[in-house]
């Protein structure tokens, strides 16, 4: 009982302090909002089933982290093809509604959601958690070359998607 | 789109705090569910157990030792299995790998296959090794923390950005592996009774392929492949020696409570790269030594250039990340947790190189 409550408090405290961060990390790596909460809430549940065995690895950030990335693949590799994230029709970029930071910044995002799961991860790992190369190396279990080249993939893909729909959008804009 | 990188940035940060977090539902949905995993791991458990008896008391326990030679034969797999993999390269990559790269053996250590006890409590060690590669690999990853061991082979990649890649576990428990997805088929590994468990509702099928090789040890293979090739891979799963997870360097300067949390050692273009966790009371650090150099020095530590970084990682922890600059190699350090900034810096300036390329000729320990 003293184990058990000890566990309690400190998974509790854990998710107090660090579960809105989780979430949000979610939301990237899913590229859902409402999936990303779904996942971060189911990772969660597995880490509380062995939540000693996880503080005693000394650095939970870390060990969640790492299993939050592993589940949004394998989520992704559960999904059929009909269900890959792609925009949705509230999604759709105005330009002119906004801002043109605004506008470049949707088509960026929508953009990101269509990279393969490794590559998105490997992109939110480096541009929003700002780890370098080792740390996602050892979070996605390849080198740290594969993960230069990941991002090197993806930073090229998503120019050259980002230029497409700006020169899209611009023909459509033209009278 | 001139800054793509800070863009990308600020893309991010503003999608990821678009909106509020109900961290009290996270906490009760997390909690619920999790008594209902405890609760279902349990049975499991349960299930595992009744199963096995019912095998013995029915005369199917499997007396031949496991790895008393190479397998001859493979799994029985459904009549309508689908042929091996198309995914599979027919032609090595330039920087391909044909065979498993070469890792010292530690002939005192007791195998999985006698001491299956001894898996994954030294991180240094590792238990979980395969015979042959089922296709070239441009990575070959061997990975000890929390008590699981593992390996990831990665081939070159396809055409549409994909490669194969499957993974292998080891563990003490079946809670320690990935769980199982999918539809369940029995069949069987080297004569184990086993279990494929088959995902078809993924872009391509997704195979894990469970088993025990000895009462105490449960070893897996998993990825996206057909079950044929998955049970195939199994097969060649070798438990029956102990590797070292070696580091070319010493850590000197570690503070005399330090303790090897994780080991990770990688195969790939050419090179292999080693890194270990080190745990000392309240915080832990990442020590590895990568190709490159170091630019942007800040510091001087243990009388070379190095470049020291403080900042607050996700959820607002501190992490320190130190390079030290060792010509054409640098020392990286990452410390997370309640560390104290003077003894990582002292620790990253007193590393010391240990070895060449081999890793044969590493040091037993990075602390010893």
């Amino acid at each position: 009982m003293i184990v058990w409550e000890g566990c309690r408090l400190e998974f509790d405290d854990y998710v107090r302090l660090r579960g809105a961060a989780m979430v949000r990390l979610a939301r990237l790596l899913t590229g859902d909002r409402g999936a990303g909460e779904d996942l971060a809430q189911d990772v969660l549940a597995r880490a509380f089933v062995r939540w000693e065995r996880i503080t005693k690895t000394g650095s939970p950030e870390a060990y969640l982290r790492q299993m939050l990335v592993n589940a949004s693949i394998s989520r992704w590799r559960r999904l059929s093809s009909r269900e890959v994230p792609v925009a949705t029709a509230g999604d759709e970029v105005v330009v002119g509604d906004f801002g043109a930071d605004v506008a470049q910044r949707d088509a960026l995002w929508r953009v990101v959601r269509e990279l393969p799961p490794r590559q998105r991860a490997v992109v939110v790992l480096r541009f929003y958690e700002d780890l370098d190369d080792a740390s996602i190396a050892a979070i996605m279990h390849c080198s740290a070359v594969t993960v230069r080249t990941q991002v090197m993939r993806a930073l090229t893909t998503l120019r050259s998607r980002v230029d497409a729909s700006a020169e899209t959008t611009s023909l459509r804009s033209t009278p | 789109m001139t800054n793509m990188k800070s863009t990308l940035t600020e893309t991010l940060q503003a999608v990821a705090t678009d909106e509020d977090v109900h961290v009290e539902r996270l906490l009760a949905g997390a909690r619920r569910t999790g008594v209902r995993y405890r609760r279902r791991h349990r049975m499991v458990v349960l299930g595992c157990t009744v199963l096995s008896c019912a095998m013995i008391a029915g005369g199917l326990a499997v007396v031949r030792p496991l790895w008393a030679g190479r397998p001859t034969t493979v799994s029985v797999a459904p009549a309508n299995s689908p042929a091996p993999s198309a995914t599979v390269p027919s032609s090595p990559a330039p920087s391909a790998m044909t065979a498993m790269p070469s890792l010292p053996l530690a002939p005192a250590a007791s195998p999985a296959l006698t001491a299956p006890d001894e898996v994954g409590r030294n991180p240094l060690l590792l238990h979980v090794w395969l015979a042959t590669l089922p296709f070239p690999a441009t990575n070959v990853q061997a990975l000890n923390i929390g008590g699981q061991e593992s390996l990831s082979i990665e081939g070159p990649g396809a055409a549409d950005g994909s490669a194969p890649t499957f993974v292998v576990q080891a563990g003490r428990r079946a809670a320690d592996l990935d769980p199982l997805s999918g539809t369940r088929h029995d069949v069987t590994v080297n004569g184990r009774a086993a279990v494929a468990a088959v995902n078809s509702r993924a872009v391509r099928p997704f195979v894990t392929v469970r088993w025990q090789p000895v009462t105490g040890l449960w070893a897996q293979v998993s990825g996206a492949m057909n079950q044929a090739t998955a049970v195939a891979i199994a097969a060649e799963v070798r438990l029956d020696q102990v590797r070292r997870c070696a580091v070319p360097f010493r850590l000197p300067d570690a503070p005399a409570n330090a303790r090897i949390s994780s080991c990770n050692i990688t195969f790939a273009d050419g090179q292999v790269l080693a890194t270990v966790g080190v745990q000392v009371s309240g915080w832990t650090v990442g020590v590895g030594v990568m190709p490159g150099g170091v630019r942007n020095a800040n510091e001087v530590l243990g009388g070379r250039p190095a470049r020291v970084v403080e900042h607050s990682g996700d959820g607002g922890g501190r992490i320190m990340e130190i390079r030290v600059d060792r010509g054409d190699h640098f020392v990286d350090l990452t410390a997370e947790g309640a560390y104290n900034a003077a003894v990582v810096r002292s620790l990253a300036g007193g590393v010391v190189l240990s070895g060449g390329s081999d890793p044969a000729d590493w040091p037993v320990s990075p602390l010893s």
